[in-house]
């Protein structure tokens, strides 16, 4: 490698080494250097590391406070990575017989960090974790969760256990309590955030947001208090623009990682070849035998299914000629017609449900815009990638919200018949129900 | 705030309506010393622009310019409102607020009823009307009347059935005077029973009031006042005075009329002024009537005078509350203590506080018999303006069986003189009087006087309620 | 967060002004043992809570001032305006010429509905001012007809229009005698409509306040203006800012929330009770000192056996040895106070070494709820009105089942005899309803007994 290419190599690695402190792991790029040689020493470092980013990878994506327990010892560490990265699907077996004691490997760890820089973009995803906040975000959830009622069933085995009803209805109220104050603070939330846009009108010089963000707010008023954010943000920046700039050496240096790790493996295999041959032509005979008796079912069955359907398809044709026979024109034409409505009113419903934003979930941005008609907010998510408006998301929300509150309505009047035919058994008696918490 | 209108009907009715207007204006000059026409004198009196338009519009707020009261004065002679028209409450009152005849009913409930009645009912409705009209909210009428002659007790509930009609959503209090027994009036059984239907049928409140009463407790002040005994008694705290009120020279009647204009300033006084506890005329009728036709309240006002000294111990205080009770300051002649309480409800003014309330609650409660289904049965109001020349006072209301024997010794007069059908002819000259009319109102004072029996029955009696609901 | 304070009738008004005059003469007494920043957020959270305001600085209350006859409102405007701490929303009043006559169907059929646009409006003007609206806090009296009547109808509307708020009710629960004689009619119906309509029901008893008057602040003449300041001294003890856990680092901005949360979430069990201590004169307060001991030593005592203030206590009542011994019978002698849950609130000095493991004890509680669940803790080492510590305990307990049951009874005898009915009938709450209210009234009594 020329000599430039050398002093290239050391500055992305610095680069790398920077954004990776971002998430508080100290690394050197000599440490990269050392693992290509497969040293030893390197080893505890990039265990840390992959540690350190999947957590907080999972900690971003998931909401979940997964704190970094830095008196976690280093075997948990390691298999927790394991687990994660074979739940990425990583596929590299010799990664997975890394021994728990974090005393080899430190290749075959490069190799792994460099897969999961492609597969699952830490570098991007810190940087957006580690940027300040904009404050304006909301979170949405339009996520379909459909009452499932099959679950009661469930609640049934709860019957054996001893459950006074009333600390069930205590739990309820505590949760509606609960539920009450998170629409509060929500509304409080909306309500500040509208003070704000409304008076930093125009003040932005991105059209199409037009206002100030809650940080950009604060930062004209307290610009101190940012300078020491806003100069580590633009570190964080200037190394990921020098990395992307620089990437294409890191990866022409991981090839050269991996001819060396071909080299290796060649004379590892050839001093575990009899007992590795041995092993694998075991496990893919057995796996060919497998895969050839799942093969002879499979054709099986699908002949039973073709059959099976010949014979029902059969069988329905001569009902229907049956009861074509029997029903005169002017029947089958309302029934058809009958049928078309429904179908379109089906598709429609599915076409709702999919216009429908799906699957939102997570912050979102809120933006006053103050055209379109009446204080109407259009929400976007991730650098105003996708759009949509808050009144109609509202609205949606709204319908789905009676529909579900029908629905319980109409559970609690069915329970109240079934009370009340109960009590109709009891004379001189009135029967009072619950009360509504 | 409310206000209130006084419908005085005649003679007796008059007379104590002037001395109410006396003593309210003084009781006013003595809490209002800037001359500001404010809420309290607004709920009696109007502040008139005499200067202005004819009509002399309503002067609102602002410096009293000429105060006038909301009345109505009725009488079917021509003497005592003329006399109150020369006298120094003649700026009260205006000419078209008088409604007055020349020849009088003869004693004669018929003659003021019907006769008058009708003859008049035009006149009174638009009478009441303007004068209605004038309040920005009329909560209640004070009827003033006597029950023994013809005007005060034929034309005064003839006026009370004529509010009903006009004005239902107005309360209707009246006071009335019921004769003594030895009345000069020789068919004032027959009056009285017949007005007694009207009032229980029509009136929200009586306060019914004997003149023998009055006529003790005249003595009894007299007397202790002249003995000296006690040391000085405190000029115009008798209630009975007129000290410092318009008209210094006292007429024969005027003791005794003090008494009852008093009792209506005491009554109205918690509306008037402001409290640590309120108490509203409407709140009087709910709390006093638990049964619609028992509405017959006793009265009786303490102190009756103030000594000079001006230190009140705990004592003289506590001494209030147990007179109010005592047989002799009741208004009429009866006694609480030995019948049975239904209600009772006792309006403090002056400087007295809840606990001073309290105490003696649970001081008198154990002498007083109340019906098993109330025994608590009080309602207390406190004001913090007391009645001129007094620190404190107290004016208790109860609805008691008490009453019951004024009731039948009436019935019993009535009943001798209708046995002997004495006099009836005068009755039954009138149009639209007959016969029915004395038995319907004999049965009315007597199915009365069976409830107030009932009630008394239960007296000491252990009652049983049906249990209470159970919850499985 | 923010508190809409509605005050109805002759009594919520005087209480309401004595319950801002205390909140603000609190905020400005010597903060004690807190630091100048602590005192200063302690400050801004209570500003917040219950006052906006104005540019020039003045605070001004988020309240709404209700009465049917015009004296007690403009008397309480008056008096505020000239305090010079703080003041009224002038516009924020409602008041008119003739009140409900102590008549609860009055002030709930007729003058209710006719109001309600006004009121509801001017409501709404207050909830507008608060970024976040935590709640309302109605203060009204049972017995009357205004506070009673008219508070439990707009109480009703309230929860229309802001269905998803919170609403305590703080309710006077009359003397025993000698206020109001259909004070039990009145009582009944505004209690069994509030459950319907009311987060929860906070209660002060004024027989109680008064003995508190008489025997711990020694006062010999006692006026409605001291029973009411007690009153106000112990709602302020709840409501003024405080940590509402251990780990927490800010004052909780939401105590009416909290409170609920962990006092009342069972439809069934809404009724809640004020124990406080210490309670004295000035003049003794100068001469005692407390230790936290001592102090939560006779609460625990207070609140087993049932005591309404630290003297007189009955030492011999002892939590059952078993939880689920057998139910006490309601018209037998209550001799233990069984608890749903408690919330106890510890102000003033040292108030990290206090220990309240005796709350703790599972005999205190319902059987169906753990002591974990059943007792919660607030304090704050920031004094408050005065007294160097204090402890106040809100209580979601048996102890209001007496005076219940006697309002109750009380009111079903006069009811068979059919006594006042009339009054009543006349605008709209017929036999009917009475007897719906005392089916109510009856399960709520049998869900406490069956604690």
């Amino acid at each position: 490698m020329k000599r430039g290419g050398s002093s290239q190599l050391k500055e992305v690695l610095c680069a790398l080494c920077r954004l990776v402190s971002a998430c508080g792991v100290g690394l050197n790029p000599e440490t990269f250097r050392r693992a290509k040689f497969d040293r030893p020493e390197t080893v505890a470092e990039f265990w840390n590391l992959l540690y350190c980013l999947l957590t907080k990878i999972y900690q971003v994506r998931y909401g979940a406070s997964v704190t970094i327990d830095e008196t976690e010892n280093l075997g948990n560490r390691i298999s927790y990575v394991k687990t994660v990265l074979r739940h990425q699907g990583y596929g590299r077996s010799a990664f997975y017989q890394l021994p728990l004691d974090g005393s080899q490997g430190s290749r075959e760890l490069l190799l792994s960090f460099s897969w999961l820089l492609l597969q699952m973009k830490p570098l991007e995803r810190i940087l957006q974790m580690n940027r300040a906040a904009v404050g304006d975000e909301i979170s949405v959830c339009t996520c379909s969760c459909k009452l499932d009622l099959k679950e009661n069933q469930d609640s049934k085995s709860l019957v054996g256990r001893e459950v006074d009803v009333r600390y069930l209805q205590w739990l309820n109220g505590k949760l509606r309590f609960c539920w009450r104050t998170l629409h509060a603070v929500h509304q409080e939330k909306c309500c500040l955030l509208h003070k704000i846009h409304l008076y930093t009108q125009g003040c932005h010089v991105d059209q199409s947001v037009s206002h100030l963000s809650v940080l950009e707010t604060d930062l004209v008023r307290h610009p101190d208090n940012y300078t020491k954010v806003l100069e580590s943000e633009n570190t964080n920046l200037e190394a990921y623009v020098q990395w992307k700039h620089l990437e294409p050496v890191y990866w022409q240096w991981m090839v050269s990682v991996l001819e060396s790790t071909y080299e290796n493996e060649q004379v590892l295999s050839m001093q575990d070849q009899d007992h590795k041959r041995y092993e694998t032509s075991q496990w893919s005979n057995n796996l060919k035998h497998d895969i050839d008796k799942l093969n002879g079912d499979l054709e099986g069955i699908s002949r039973n299914l073709q059959e099976l359907l010949q014979r029902r398809q059969s069988s329905w044709n001569e009902q229907i000629k049956e009861i074509e026979k029997n029903v005169t024109e002017k029947e089958q034409r309302l029934m058809f017609k009958k049928i078309k409505q429904e179908v379109q009113k089906n598709t429609e419903d599915v076409k709702s449900q999919n216009a429908q934003a799906r699957d939102m979930h997570g912050p979102f941005r809120l933006v006053f815009r103050e055209g379109s008609g009446t204080q109407n907010a259009s929400v976007n998510k991730n650098f105003y990638t996708r759009a949509f408006y808050a009144t109609e998301l509202s609205k949606e929300l709204q319908k789905a919200c009676t529909e579900l509150e029908a629905e319980f309505q109409r559970l609690q009047d069915e329970c109240r018949c079934k009370l009340e035919k109960i009590s109709e058994e009891f004379e001189g008696v009135i029967c009072i129900p619950p009360a509504k918490g | 705030m409310t206000q209130s209108i006084v419908v005085q009907v005649g003679q007796c009715g008059n007379q104590i309506g002037c001395r109410f207007w006396d003593l309210a204006l003084r009781e006013h000059a003595s809490v209002n010393k800037k001359g500001i026409f404010d809420e309290a004198l607004c709920s009696f009196f109007r502040n008139v622009d005499t200067r202005a338009e004819a009509g002399g519009a309503d002067a609102q707020r602002g410096k009293i310019c000429s105060l006038k009261a909301r009345a109505v004065l009725i009488d079917m002679e021509e003497g005592v409102v003329n006399e109150i028209l020369q006298g120094p409450l003649r700026d009260l009152f205006d000419s078209k607020q008088l409604i007055t005849d020349v020849s009088g009913s003869g004693n004669n409930w018929a003659v003021g009823h019907k006769l008058y009645g009708g003859q008049y009912r035009e006149h009174i409705v638009e009478n009441l009307r303007r004068t209605a009209e004038q309040c920005d909210c009329l909560q209640c009428f004070f009827v003033i009347h006597s029950m023994g002659g013809g005007t005060g007790s034929g034309l005064g509930t003839f006026v009370l059935n004529v509010l009903e009609e006009e004005f239902p959503e107005v309360y209707r209090f009246v006071t009335s005077v019921y004769p003594s027994a030895e009345d000069d009036v020789i068919t004032s059984p027959y009056n009285s029973v017949l007005a007694m239907k009207e009032l229980t049928e029509h009136a929200d409140c009586v306060l019914p009031i004997e003149n023998q009463a009055l006529v003790d407790i005249v003595n009894k002040i007299n007397q202790m006042a002249n003995t000296g005994k006690l040391g000085n008694v405190k000029s115009n705290s008798l209630l009975t005075s007129n000290k410092g009120g318009i008209k210094e020279n006292e007429k024969p009647f005027d003791a005794m009329n003090n008494i009852v204009a008093n009792l209506l300033l005491n009554l109205t006084s918690s509306a008037r002024f402001e409290g640590s506890l309120n108490m509203d005329l409407n709140e009087i009728s709910m709390n006093l009537v638990p049964f619609p036709q028992l509405h017959y309240l006793t009265s009786s006002l303490t102190p009756l005078y103030t000594l000079a000294d001006v230190n009140v111990p705990t004592r003289r205080l506590d001494q209030m509350f147990s007179d109010a009770f005592s047989k002799d300051h009741q208004l009429i002649r009866a006694d609480p203590k030995h019948s049975l309480y239904l209600a009772c409800a006792l309006m403090v003014r002056g400087n007295v506080q809840i606990s001073d309330l309290r105490r003696n609650i649970e001081r008198l409660k154990p002498f007083l018999q109340f019906v098993s289904w109330n025994q608590e049965g009080w309602k207390t109001g406190l004001c913090s303006v007391p009645p001129v020349g007094h620190s404190h006072s107290l004016l208790a209301l109860a609805n008691n069986t008490c009453v019951k024997p004024t009731f039948i010794e009436l019935r019993d007069r009535f009943s001798k003189l209708y046995r002997k059908k004495a006099h009836l002819h005068h009755y039954m000259q009138v149009d639209g009087m007959e016969q029915h009319c004395f038995t319907e109102a004999i049965s009315s004072l007597s199915s009365l006087i069976e409830e107030y029996s009932q009630l008394d029955a239960s007296k000491g009696i252990h009652v049983s309620y049906p249990p209470r609901l159970n919850i499985i | 967060m923010s508190v809409v304070t509605v005050q109805l009738g002759q009594c919520g008004n005087q209480v309401g002004y004595e319950f801002f005059d205390i909140l603000c003469s609190d905020l400005h007494s010597k903060p004690g043992h807190s630091t100048k920043r602590e005192n200063d957020y302690y400050q801004t959270v209570c500003k917040e809570q219950f006052f906006h305001e104005e540019e020039c600085g003045d605070l001004v209350t988020r309240a709404v001032l209700v009465d049917m006859e015009p004296k007690v409102v403009s008397k309480t405007l008056s008096m505020a305006g000239r305090s010079g701490k703080w003041k009224y929303d002038i516009s924020s009043q409602f008041s008119q010429k003739q009140g409900c006559g102590n008549n609860w169907a009055n002030g709930y059929c007729v003058h209710g509905p006719k109001h309600q646009d006004i009121v509801m409006d001017l409501v709404r003007k207050q909830v507008e001012k608060c970024d976040r609206l935590g709640g309302f806090f109605t203060i009204m009296s049972m017995a009357g007809g205004t506070g009673s009547g008219m508070g439990t109808f707009l109480t009703r509307c309230l929860r229309d229009a802001y269905p998803d708020s919170l609403l305590l009710n703080q309710v006077i629960w009359p003397y025993g005698t000698g206020e109001v004689i259909v004070q039990n009619y009145n009582s009944i119906l505004t209690l069994s409509h509030l459950y319907r309509s009311s987060d929860a029901l906070l209660v002060h008893e004024n027989d109680i306040i008064h003995k508190v008057c008489s025997q711990l602040m020694n006062i010999k003449q006692i006026s409605f203006r001291d029973v009411n300041k007690v009153i106000a001294h112990q709602l302020g003890s709840i409501f003024q800012p405080v940590y509402t856990s251990e780990e927490a680092l800010h004052y909780c901005r939401n105590p009416l929330g909290e409170l609920m949360e962990c006092l009342v979430p069972h439809p069934e069990y809404k009724m809640l009770g004020l124990r406080n201590i210490p309670q004295m004169s000035e003049h003794s307060l100068a001469y005692s000192t407390f230790n936290w001991n001592g102090l939560l030593k006779h609460l625990r005592q207070m609140l087993i056996a049932n005591a309404k203030m630290e003297e007189g206590i009955n030492w011999h009542v002892r939590p059952p040895s078993q939880p689920t011994a057998e139910k006490t019978s309601l018209r037998k002698e209550l001799q233990f106070n069984t608890s749903v849950a408690n919330l106890a609130i510890l102000r003033g000095k040292d108030v990290q070494t206090a220990s309240l493991e005796g709350f703790r004890d599972p005999p205190l509680y319902t059987p169906w709820l753990s002591p974990d669940d059943a007792f919660t803790l607030w304090k704050t080492p920031r004094a408050f009105n005065k007294y160097e510590k204090s402890a106040t305990l809100v209580s979601n307990s048996q102890f209001l089942l007496k005076p219940l049951d006697n309002i109750v009874g009380k009111a079903w005898n006069m009811f068979a005899s059919k006594a006042y009915v009339h009054q009543y009938t006349k605008f709209g709450i017929d036999e009917e309803e009475f007897l719906e209210t005392f089916t109510t009234l009856e399960q709520i009594i049998a869900s406490y007994t069956n604690l």
